[in-house]
């Protein structure tokens, strides 16, 4: 499988402050991919690096090519969704429609009819003017009416309600990907994006944690529940995270483990998540 | 070029409001007058035959103030077309980031030079464009009045307006420029910044000069030079002699403000300027 993105060795810092320290990894292509970190992990640092949109130590190449600035043609290539509040609010919807169509030759006029019709934009309103799920339907239609190898997603959905951010990533799901195409989102919902990811990517301080394959991560590690008072029998196998709950205790280990008449129970990512980078562990 | 009609007319589009801003002045002005004439009229205050006023030939001496008068009637439109270049050129690489939509547009596969020729080409072309309609429609109105009082001369009238015109089409160039260029450097009133950093090298070289008798090149009277001098703005009396036609002071004017070694040095000027701003704007990280 070939690979999207390389990164080798990457560093960026802000004055004192490491952002992501010697960052080495590679995304195969067709794969989606779930990058979680806390706030001030690096994942907006990492993303903006691939883009060259920010400086950086080390190496990346995407699709083959070296990034050492910004290089406005790779966008042919990937699309990149921040924050929706970053369009242009002084154009309206139609305006930034024709810009956006006018500058991209991998636009899909097809795609951008069947999306238009459903999302009830208003053509002539402000961007500005619009709701956040306006202007997430608007970005949505933007970015898949492109046919793009690499889709990019910063937190796409930071301060949409559920029924967008459920309607968002359904879109992408549903629109965007088939197997010779990439996304990498990066979200701090984890448990809204698990369904639909093929690997992960955990990023803590700048540095990359794990990367993995969900279903390999999810078969070696377990929640074992038992009751409290076997306590002593979880904590024997230095479990990551402990739970107590209801008169039990739940505790996430490798699922190799054997314990008798405990419950296993598989972890979610965001267990998974919480027992790598830490919040709640005891 | 599809690229670039689609960048100029994203420009033009978030700049249209500060664009027409001189129209609405000039409409507005226009409109004082027209209601003070309206009062005045009813008031009784002015009794104006036009008759009294009505000259029979037109002198040489005539076209040549026709000449100047109508050059003087671009100076008011040309110093707001100045102000709003400045405002517009001296936030052109800054503005996106003010309203969180550099990414956006950043994301898009258009190259530098393209997005800041587009941004620099709209700032002068949208300001050339309001300032010329401008100065035409003064000129019409002007030429009414006069055609009333029997003193219409289209040719003296139209070239005065029209080498006016064009010296401030050039400073328009130049003025914008160094703002576009200080809009590369510095985030917010980049002009005022950068002439405070000109006056501040200006006045270390004054000093220097002073105290060790060095003659460094003075900023400031470089680009007065540049920018002023030749321009529609100063005007030789001594042409008003009565020796000359207004067509040699159309043609004295014409070279003094367009066919000259100025000119060439203010295009270089500007294009330099553009280039270094276009490689700054590209050299930016984009957070």
């Amino acid at each position: 499988m070939a690979d999207v993105i390389k990164m080798k060795n990457v560093t960026k810092n802000y004055g004192k402050i490491s952002a992501l320290d010697n960052v080495s990894l590679t995304i195969p292509k067709g794969r989606i991919i779930g990058l979680f970190g806390k706030n001030g992990a690096g994942k907006t640092t990492l993303l903006r690096c691939v883009l060259g949109f920010l400086k950086f130590e080390g190496d990346i190449t995407f699709m083959d090519m070296p990034i050492t600035r910004h290089y406005p043609e790779i966008h042919e290539h990937v699309a990149f969704i921040p924050d929706v509040n970053c369009l242009d609010g002084r154009l309206t919807v139609a305006q930034t429609i024709e810009y956006v169509s006018a500058l991209n030759s991998s636009w899909n006029q097809e795609t951008a009819k069947k999306l238009l019709k459903r999302s009830n934009l208003p053509m002539d309103r402000k961007v500005a003017g619009l709701s956040k799920g306006m202007k997430t339907k608007l970005y949505l239609l933007l970015t898949l009416s492109l046919d793009v190898e690499l889709l990019l997603l910063d937190e796409p959905t930071l301060g949409l309600d559920l029924v967008f951010r459920k309607e968002f990533f359904n879109t992408i799901l549903g629109e965007f990907y088939d197997e010779n195409k990439t996304i990498i989102i990066s979200t701090h919902q984890v448990e809204e994006v698990e369904h639909i990811l093929h690997d992960i990517i955990f990023i803590d301080d700048g540095k990359i944690i794990l990367q993995d394959e969900v279903e390999k991560l999810k078969q070696n590690y377990a929640i074992y529940s038992i009751s409290s008072d076997r306590e002593e029998e979880i904590l024997k196998h230095n479990p990551m995270i402990i739970n107590r709950m209801l008169g039990k205790i739940y505790a996430l280990m490798q699922s190799d483990i054997d314990i008798a008449d405990a419950e296993v129970i598989r972890p979610t990512l965001a267990e998974l998540f919480m027992a790598k980078v830490g919040g709640y562990d005891e | 070029m599809n690229k670039f009609k689609a960048l100029m007319k994203k420009d033009w589009l978030v700049n249209k409001k500060t664009f027409l801003v001189p129209i609405w002045i000039v409409l507005a002005f226009y409109l004082l007058i027209i209601l003070a004439a309206i009062i005045a009229y009813f008031r009784g205050d002015i009794n104006i035959i036009t008759s009294q006023f009505v000259v029979e030939s037109i002198s040489e001496y005539d076209l040549q103030i026709n000449f100047l008068f109508h050059s003087l009637l671009v100076v008011f439109p040309g110093l707001m077309a100045i102000v709003f270049t400045l405002q517009i050129l001296q936030n052109a690489l800054n503005e996106d980031i003010r309203l969180n939509c550099e990414i956006f547009h950043s994301s898009q596969p258009a190259s530098y030079l393209q997005r800041a020729a587009s941004k620099f080409s709209v700032g002068i072309g949208g300001n050339w464009a309001i300032f010329i309609i401008i100065v035409l429609f003064n000129f019409i109105v002007a030429n009414i009045i006069l055609a009333t009082f029997g003193m219409f001369h289209f040719a003296s009238g139209f070239h005065g307006m029209f080498v006016s015109l064009l010296g401030y089409l050039k400073v328009i160039i130049v003025i914008g420029s160094m703002a576009f260029f200080f809009s590369a450097i510095f985030k917010e009133a980049a002009f005022f910044k950068g002439l405070v950093i000109i006056l501040a090298i200006n006045v270390l070289f004054s000093v220097l000069n002073y105290l060790l008798s060095w003659n460094l090149p003075l900023p400031f009277s470089y680009l007065h030079k540049l920018v002023f001098s030749q321009s529609a703005g100063t005007t030789d009396m001594t042409l008003l002699s009565g020796a000359v036609s207004y067509t040699d002071l159309f043609r004295d004017k014409l070279n003094r403000v367009l066919f000259n070694w100025q000119t060439i040095y203010q295009l270089i000027f500007s294009a330099v300027l553009f280039f270094i701003a276009t490689y700054l704007y590209r050299e930016r990280e984009i957070l």
